[in-house]
């Protein structure tokens, strides 16, 4: 009985470490993240002048309408950058001692001061509007972090 | 006698560390909250520095006269 005990065991411990490396494998840094931001920013620029992609106020990219994402590349260019992003939060966020989701308002406001009057974001009722038409304080961060 | 002024005492020490208690922890919390915001914005303009390199390069140079 303790023998078989003490296998279980061992398989568990490999088989977390086994886990571990993998994820650390999948992990990128954040050279390697802002490295793939960079060269899709272009992209994501032209299509937020376009009006085809818009800013959420939880930080994250999504097609302003259902046409936007029947263009060729749009749904992989958005799935892409929300990972990135993602994985960018919760860096900054163990690196600063706070929660992916504060560090994610955080940019959602940083994103809003710096775009141009046309982009589009998804306001807390889950509405698109033109930042022209929104007032200043797109996404408050949540003060109890 | 010696039971009320105990009893006075042990209340006003009460009240003493009542309020220090208090004063921690309204004041700790905004400090640490404004700490972390400004570290985690200045993060993200450090991480996010290729969006504007980008914008530079793209506005128009100021033109210059030439005689």
């Amino acid at each position: 009985m303790r023998t078989k005990v003490h296998v279980l065991c061992a398989l568990s411990l490999v088989l977390a470490l086994c886990a571990g490396n993998a994820l650390a494998a999948d992990g990128l840094t954040k050279a390697e993240i802002k490295e793939r931001m960079k060269n899709r920013y272009p992209d994501l620029v032209r299509l937020k002048e376009q009006q085809i992609l818009g800013e959420t106020n939880q930080g994250m990219v999504e097609a302003v309408a259902k046409k936007g994402v029947q263009e060729s590349g749009v749904a992989q260019i958005v799935n892409e950058e929300n990972a990135d992003r993602s994985a960018l939060y919760a860096l900054i966020a163990a690196e600063t001692g706070t929660t992916a989701a504060a560090v994610a308002k955080i940019n959602a406001q940083r994103v809003f001061q710096k775009a141009g009057p046309h982009e589009y974001f998804k306001d807390t009722d889950g509405i698109w509007r033109q930042k022209k038409n929104m007032k200043v304080g797109f996404a408050t961060p949540d003060s109890s972090q | 006698m010696q039971v009320v002024r105990s009893v006075a005492i042990a209340a006003m020490l009460m009240v003493a560390g009542t309020c220090t208690f208090t004063i921690k922890h309204e004041v700790e919390p905004i400090h640490v909250t404004v700490d972390v915001y400004v570290k985690v914005e200045k993060e993200l303009d450090n991480f996010f520095d290729f969006e504007t390199q980008r914008q530079n390069e793209q506005s128009p140079k100021p033109e210059t006269k030439q005689n």
